[in-house]
């Protein structure tokens, strides 16, 4: 029998059981479409995030405390420090530094006449490189300057969200809210900017790095020191230079591991985009267990269908047909069946990630984009097609075993 | 020429417990004859059929077909024969219900290597032959015995068959569809000639046949010519 008929023969057979052949599939749709799904949200959280890093753009690098980005307890490594700063502001030791700003995170309530408030983050920086970098500007009043840095004033500049939250439709240049437990004044105000490079800058509190390590963190580090080269292209080379002066200040041989590590985009997008992969790989494994769970109903249906069939498998061997014959087509109606199956879920899955990606843009992240990976479909259709084959082959070689005779007799 | 030459041929159902349902079997039949194999229920000559038409192993003695010995064919040409030099008519029909009278008989087409723009004309002419061609169209579980039995002949004929079989093929019909069915059978015979291997109980029915195989216990009791 040619594949044409094969495939023919297998569909009729399949479409003289309609009802069972839909409930059959169920599984594999599912198991697929949850799939689609996961590996189309894991692909817009990358989008997401990559996104954000790269509007730092491509000339920033970020120095960090810790020798692994990727260590969660790289939070408790010794913080960066003034000795770090001033060594990286030599001209010499970093010849293609653009800017330098050391930068301080931290997190804590604001509040304002009885009104309380927690942003997203509260960020001790230089006020004009964060408005170069990440686009926070004042829109009422004005930045803190460098001076208000020098002197460690108690100044801040807040995001619209913030402001709004505290003062209402109020005006609050020129008013003191309370950062933690200590008294700032208000200089300036951002307009709605929204997400800018993993920071919603309309959550931000942005005070001068020397104010907030003397009244909110405590001690003289900094969680950040953001570098800028003076042209995407010398990025890489001003990394090294880092490197190797932030060694020198902290006389690590060259066997010692650093206990810092420097980070260029282009780093973070490649290790960012390695954890999301592996955390969008380690969904899809745990998904990819329905499939088989899917895979053993096939499995199970095919059996109950060779059993039913039995007086026409004794009947086409009668007529003709070859052990191969049987093999290849109760073969073809699992993968037929899977197949159908996988298409319906990439549709399915496809359809349920666009669902999601309208609720996480309507309610979680603004920047968040749609996003239907084509190997996702590749795999979706590879993995249901294989599973068919896999599944099917017990069944069909049950079939094809059958002796004609008795296969005919059978009642 | 003799079609199929059998010489002491016995078969054995092996069990628990082992059943030796023919015994010593000796008798060749030629190209063109109409045999008709009769015996009581359970003398063995359905297992004698399903023998000679390749659907059942023999277990000892000689069995030639078209001068080639059964045990020297492959897996893959048992089932070419099957397909290209034997056409079967079953007592309960053997139709796939909820196909169509065309779809049933164009099966054996799909396991040959007949050229699929050769089918429909095989397959309406066949389909002719047995008087069909009104019911081409219809599912094959709303025809009457008698047309579904003659279905089944046209899905024997439509890959052109040297020998028939035919197993009790009027045992669920009424006497006018039986008529009709063993009419069909005759014609094939006479007038195109097909090799006919009948098995019935019925003696009426055997008497149709040119020869007839008596059959009790297995063994063959008389073997002679009718008409």
């Amino acid at each position: 029998m040619n594949f044409k008929q094969t495939v023919l023969t297998a569909l009729s057979g399949l479409s003289t059981h309609k009802g069972r052949s839909a409930l059959t599939i169920l599984g594999i749709v599912i198991g697929v479409a949850s799939i689609i799904a996961v590996m189309s949200l894991g692909s817009g959280a990358q989008q997401l995030i990559v996104g954000e890093i790269s509007q730092l753009g491509a000339e920033t690098v970020a120095v960090i405390p810790g020798d692994d980005i990727t260590d969660p307890t790289a939070i408790f490594a010794d913080l960066l420090t003034q000795r770090d700063v001033d060594a990286l502001s030599v001209r010499s030791n970093v010849p293609d530094r653009l800017e330098i700003s050391p930068i301080v995170i931290t997190s804590g309530l604001v509040s304002y006449r009885g009104e309380s408030y927690r942003p997203g983050f509260i960020i001790g920086a230089d006020a004009e490189f964060f408005a170069e970098t990440f686009g926070m500007y004042a829109s009422d009043g004005a930045s803190f300057t460098k001076s208000d840095i020098q002197a460690g004033n108690r100044v801040v500049m807040i995001g619209r969200k913030v402001k709004n939250e505290l003062f209402g439709d109020s005006d609050a240049i020129g008013e003191s809210i309370m950062i933690r437990d200590s008294r700032f004044r208000v200089v300036g105000v951002s307009p709605a900017i929204g997400q800018r490079a993993m920071f919603d800058i309309d959550e931000l509190v942005l005070v001068p790095y020397t104010s907030a390590q003397t009244y909110l963190v405590g001690g003289s580090g900094f969680h950040r020191i953001i570098i800028k080269a003076d042209s995407p292209d010398h990025v890489n080379r001003m990394a090294v230079d880092i490197e190797n002066t932030l060694r020198d200040v902290r006389n690590l041989r060259p066997d010692d591991s650093a206990n810092f590590s420097v980070v260029t985009q282009q780093g973070l997008i490649d290790q960012i985009s390695t954890i999301v992969g592996i955390l969008t790989a380690f969904l899809v494994s745990v998904v990819a267990i329905s499939l088989v769970v899917g895979g053993i109903g096939i499995m199970n249906i095919m059996l109950v269908s060779v059993t039913e069939r039995t007086k026409e498998i004794g009947l086409r061997k009668a007529l003709g047909a070859t052990r191969q014959d049987i093999l290849r087509q109760f073969l073809m109606e699992a993968v037929i069946l899977t197949v159908a199956g996988g298409l319906i879920g990439i549709a399915l899955g496809a359809l349920v990630a666009f669902g999601a990606s309208l609720v996480l843009v309507q309610v979680l992240v603004t920047g968040w984009e749609y996003s239907f990976p084509i190997s996702s479909a590749v795999i979706g259709v590879g993995v249901s097609a294989t599973v068919g084959l896999v599944f099917g082959i017990y069944p069909a070689n049950q079939a094809s075993k059958k002796s004609p005779i008795e296969a005919l007799r059978y009642e | 020429m003799s079609l199929f030459e059998i010489q002491n041929l016995n078969k054995t159902f092996y069990g628990p417990p082992d059943t030796q349902v023919l015994f010593d079997l000796s008798f060749s039949i030629k190209k063109g004859e109409f045999v008709s194999i009769m015996g009581p229920s359970g003398s063995g000559k359905s297992t004698l059929l399903h023998i000679l038409g390749f659907l059942l192993d023999p277990s000892d003695g000689v069995f030639r077909f078209d001068g080639k010995e059964y045990c020297e064919h492959s897996e893959e040409e048992i089932a070419h024969v099957r397909n290209k030099k034997m056409g079967f008519v079953f007592q309960t029909f053997n139709l796939l219900p909820r196909q169509t009278v065309y779809e049933n008989v164009s099966l054996p087409l799909k396991y040959s290597s007949t050229p699929e723009s050769d089918w429909d004309q095989r397959i309406k002419s066949v389909v002719e032959l047995v008087g069909l061609s009104h019911r081409s169209d219809f599912i094959t579980s709303k025809l009457s015995g008698g047309e579904r039995q003659r279905t089944a002949i046209a899905r024997a004929l439509v890959n052109k068959p040297e020998v028939i079989f035919a197993d009790e093929p009027t045992g669920n019909l009424d006497t006018k569809s039986g008529d009709v069915v063993m009419d069909t059978l005759k014609k094939l015979h006479k007038e195109m000639g097909h090799t006919i291997i009948l098995v019935t109980h019925e003696k009426e029915t055997a008497e149709c046949a040119e020869r007839m195989l008596y059959i009790k216990d297995g063994q063959i009791e008389s073997d002679r010519k009718i008409h």
